[in-house]
């Protein structure tokens, strides 16, 4: 009796995962048909046109916004097969740069995955185009800056010679006040700041970064600064903040996470760095535009931080 | 029991239950971040601590649930480090809750015994006055050889705290270790919940969409449920909502926790972690944590 019951239950249980699924095959295929519109719509107009259209568009939702991240987070799914490309990317890198974001990294969990002979895509760093008016320099394997043309050409001591932002010059500094930094009331880009930082997280700046931390202190776990770091805990914490940031090399806590998988999962992202971080997972086959991007930080915008009280 | 509500089922209850129990594989631990307290008191103009009494309650209901469906692992975040921040009229009445429940919950030693549930707080117990330092340690002490449902309770925590104080512990009690043997396998057995897997699904009530520093060491291939209802409204279908995601997303899920599997496995061969040494330090290190609790429980 008793397992027949458990069949039953079982057969119930797929009955409902069915029907869910059909639904969200249902939600898959309406959301390609609207990406195709999209992208054929996209596609009648010339690059330039669209460019300056989602340039407007997000400087006019800039206005309403409450507050912006100055480091924006995106994590890929390991069963995101071409959907997350340096096509996307660019775009996503764009609008980023639009809308005064200081920094923008990215965790394509693909790469743990990744064998000689799969045909598994991760992205190439160097392949993400930016866009006209703009410059674009590899600063090494994982980091590149994007900087303004016009701001080369201004102050170009500052930006042609490659050297890396530190948290103040670039703004990427740690949100422990604000989370995101208030939109600016007249919407114009302001080219005090107008680079972007894009990091590429690799596995080993995740759990083993701070491995190899806990690894030098205990190499100097004699000598008298370690020895009243250990009295203190906060000051400890303090220590390994700085010698994580020095590791990442300016990258700071992001704001916001954008998730492109069928879960919401952090993947092990920075697990030091985002504990006060917004995830909002993108959905599947969806078509990430300019439009797409403004009502993910719209949705940021609301959220409230309560930093404990 | 207090700890565990005696929460009665409608039919339709108790076929949704089954239907997810059979259904599919469970989550072998769920973490709950009990969120929404202090609003739904505003929603109801009951005063703030009436709220995190009703929160409580909602508590038992879950770990009733949780030990009907057969979870074996219930974490959930009761107050934060950060929480201290608050004003002190509420700091104070959530200690005195505290107080309370586990004061309760030593009465129930018989009972907790019968149900096999083994209670652990995780957190800097140090940073919490010297009475309920003793009842918490004494709680855990009187429930440590239950085995059916274990109970972490996270009280004065936050994530940052449980990293520092893992990386803490290798510098504190590491003599005899070698530099090489440390790694993230090594940082994972020196956390607060050293002995509890990482959680399956992490359940966050209220609408908010972060972690809150919580679990975030534990949290790699852990499915993160967000839904917008307060914690003291929390029903059942809200509860067997989120296990069918996690039941869902873990078909997805199961490549990605393979690939962890397998790092794990290769970064403990080639960190020594089975080598003598370091079982010893880890056995240590047990020792010491639970000399910590003797000291305090009897204050």
């Amino acid at each position: 009796m008793e397992i027949l019951v458990k069949r039953i239950c079982r057969c119930l249980w797929q009955i409902l995962h069915f029907l869910f699924s059909l639904y969200e095959v249902c939600l898959w295929v309406r959301l390609r048909i609207i990406a195709f519109a999209l992208w054929s719509y996209d596609l009648c107009q010339t690059q330039t046109k669209r460019q300056q259209k989602e340039h407007d568009f997000l400087i006019h939702c800039k206005r309403q916004l409450s507050k912006i991240p100055k480091h924006l987070n995106l994590i890929i799914g390991p069963e995101i097969h071409g959907e997350v490309n340096e096509e996307l990317l660019s775009r996503l890198f764009t609008y980023a740069l639009y809308m005064n974001i200081e920094c923008v990294s990215f965790y394509d969990t693909r790469l743990l995955g990744q064998k000689a002979e799969s045909n598994t895509r991760v992205i190439d760093l160097c392949k993400v185009k930016c866009p006209s008016g703009w410059k674009s320099k590899n600063l090494d394997d994982h980091r590149a800056l994007w900087y303004s043309a016009k701001s080369e050409l201004s102050n170009g001591v500052n930006r042609s010679n490659g050297c890396v932002p530190t948290p103040l010059s670039n703004g990427c500094s740690k949100a422990t006040t604000t989370n995101g930094h208030i939109a600016t009331t007249n919407g114009s880009t302001n080219e005090s700041c107008s680079s972007l930082m894009i990091y590429q997280i690799q596995p080993k700046d995740n759990h083993s970064l701070i491995a190899d931390v806990c690894r030098n202190l205990f190499r100097e776990r004699h000598t008298s600064e370690i020895q009243q770091l250990l009295q203190q805990r906060p000051q400890l914490t303090k220590r390994i903040d700085t010698d994580l940031q020095h590791h990442l090399q300016a990258v700071s806590e992001p704001e916001l996470s954008i998730v492109f998988s069928e879960t919401l999962c952090t993947y092990g992202t920075l697990p030091w760095h985002t504990r006060f971080t917004e995830f909002q997972r993108y959905p599947r086959g969806k078509y990430f535009d300019a439009e797409s991007f403004a009502t993910i930080l719209y949705k940021y915008s609301r959220c409230e931080q309560r930093w404990g009280k | 029991m207090s700890w565990v509500s005696d929460y009665k089922y409608t039919w339709l209850q108790t076929l949704a239950m089954n239907v997810i129990k059979h259904g599919y594989r469970l989550p072998r631990h769920i973490a709950f971040v009990m969120d929404g307290n202090r609003r739904y008191a505003n929603s109801q103009h009951i005063r703030k601590i009436e709220g995190h009494s009703k929160g409580f309650d909602k508590l038992a209901d879950c770990l009733r649930w949780c030990l009907d469906i057969g979870i074996r692992e219930v974490t959930t975040f009761a107050f934060s480090i950060e929480n201290f921040k608050r004003s002190e009229e509420e700091v104070t009445g959530l200690l005195d809750l505290a107080r309370e429940k586990f004061s309760k919950l030593l009465l129930e030693g018989p009972k907790l015994k019968e149900h096999g549930v083994r209670i652990r707080v995780i957190g800097n117990i140090s940073l919490l006055p010297d009475d309920l330092q003793k009842l918490i340690s004494q709680t855990m002490l009187e429930t440590e050889t239950n085995d059916k449902l274990f109970l972490n309770v996270a009280f004065s925590y936050t994530s940052r705290d449980e990293i520092t104080h893992s990386i803490e512990e290798i510098l504190r009690h590491g003599d005899g270790m070698h530099e090489d043997d440390i790694s993230e396998r090594l940082m994972d057995e020196c956390l607060y919940s050293r002995h509890s897997p990482p959680p399956d699904l992490l359940f966050r009530t209220s609408g908010e969409t972060r972690i809150s520093d919580f679990l975030m060491w534990q949290l790699s291939s852990t499915v993160l449920y967000f839904t917008k209802i307060l914690w003291p409204e929390i029903t059942i279908w809200n509860f067997l909502a989120g296990i069918f995601t996690y039941q869902r997303d873990s078909l997805h899920m199961s490549s990605f926790k393979t690939q962890e599997r397998l790092k794990r496995a290769a970064v403990s061969r080639n960190s020594n972690f089975y080598a003598e040494h370091v079982q010893n330090f880890l056995h240590r290190l047990d020792i010491y944590r639970r000399d910590i609790l003797l000291k305090w429980s009897y204050l």
